[in-house]
């Protein structure tokens, strides 16, 4: 048997409870139905050297900070995902220095991922799916910040240009320019890496 | 180029193997949300802030807004001024003067 799904929290009263009456509860009730989608955005986008939790905990500042500009024309759940993205950009951002990669800097399982998508013609898809991730992420680090929130939401999570453009509020054309920058930016240091191949 | 077939899809191919990465749990570590409430209690402040920049930067947007329209609509009479061609001034004050 399985069981009932948990009906989804009515954020829109919870909000209003904390708005008008600085309600407790309901902040950790809208703290609580928020936490995985957060998390999530949170982990997708996090500078290097970030504690997560930190972060989670910052973005969950600036909602209760910026309530009050919330207005009902989007669902709530929507405008905190918008917060998240900004605030994982603005962290981005202040991590000034880009480092530049090199083969020597991979770690084993990292070089060895690198050099099958670069000469396996066979499209498999396997290998450590951990390593790819963890190179997929130094790769990006590469990149500026705008353009590698774009990467991760559209390759790495799989999301689509109206999704970008509902989470940061770019337009559609300014999306697809980023994704097309970043990938080509990318195919110059996978050619720089193979240039630093021992 | 030789590398650059290679390159040409390795992000492609690297950004698909991420998929089959296992999902890191979502679980809310305990005592998270009280930590949260408690600093948002600790900083009430805030809110009336985030208000004031936000209106500010309206209010900003509104003055400059009004700034340029003036400009536009009064755009004979300043050009008259910066021309030096105040006659109309000028005959004023005669009108003053001989009284």
């Amino acid at each position: 048997m399985s069981s009932q799904p948990e009906p989804a929290p009515d954020f829109t009263s919870l909000v209003a409870r904390v708005r008008d009456f600085r309600d407790d509860h309901a902040a950790r009730l809208l703290v609580e139905g928020l936490y995985p989608m957060v998390i999530r955005i949170v982990r997708g986008h996090l500078p290097r050297r970030s504690s997560e939790e930190d972060l989670a905990q910052e973005v969950f500042m600036k909602m209760f900070a910026r309530m009050e500009q919330w207005r009902a024309v989007m669902p709530f759940e929507h405008w905190v995902s918008r917060v998240a993205v900004t605030t994982c950009l603005d962290a981005l951002r202040h991590q000034k220095r880009r480092p530049e990669l090199r083969w020597a800097d991979l770690s084993e399982s990292e070089a060895e991922m690198l050099d099958n998508v670069l000469h396996d013609e066979r499209d498999n898809g396997g290998g450590d799916a951990m390593a790819a991730r963890e190179l997929a992420h130094q790769l990006l680090a590469t990149l500026n910040p705008a353009d590698r929130l774009v990467l991760t939401m559209m390759d790495m999570e799989g999301r689509s240009v109206a999704d970008v453009q509902t989470a940061t509020g770019w337009s559609a054309t300014l999306v697809k320019v980023r994704a097309f920058r970043a990938r080509r930016k990318l195919r110059k240091t996978f050619e720089q890496l193979e240039e630093t191949r021992p | 180029m030789k590398h650059s077939g290679n390159t040409q899809n390795a992000w492609a191919k690297l950004a698909q193997r991420t998929q089959a990465a296992p999902q890191s749990d979502d679980a809310m570590p305990f005592g998270f949300s009280t930590r949260v409430v408690a600093a948002w209690n600790a900083r009430p402040q805030e809110a009336t802030w985030a208000m004031m920049e936000w209106f500010t930067w309206r209010a900003l947007a509104l003055a400059m807004i009004i700034a340029i329209g003036s400009a536009a609509i009064s755009y004979d009479g300043l050009s008259t001024v910066l021309a030096n061609e105040t006659s109309q001034a000028s005959a004023f004050i005669d009108d003053l003067i001989n009284l």
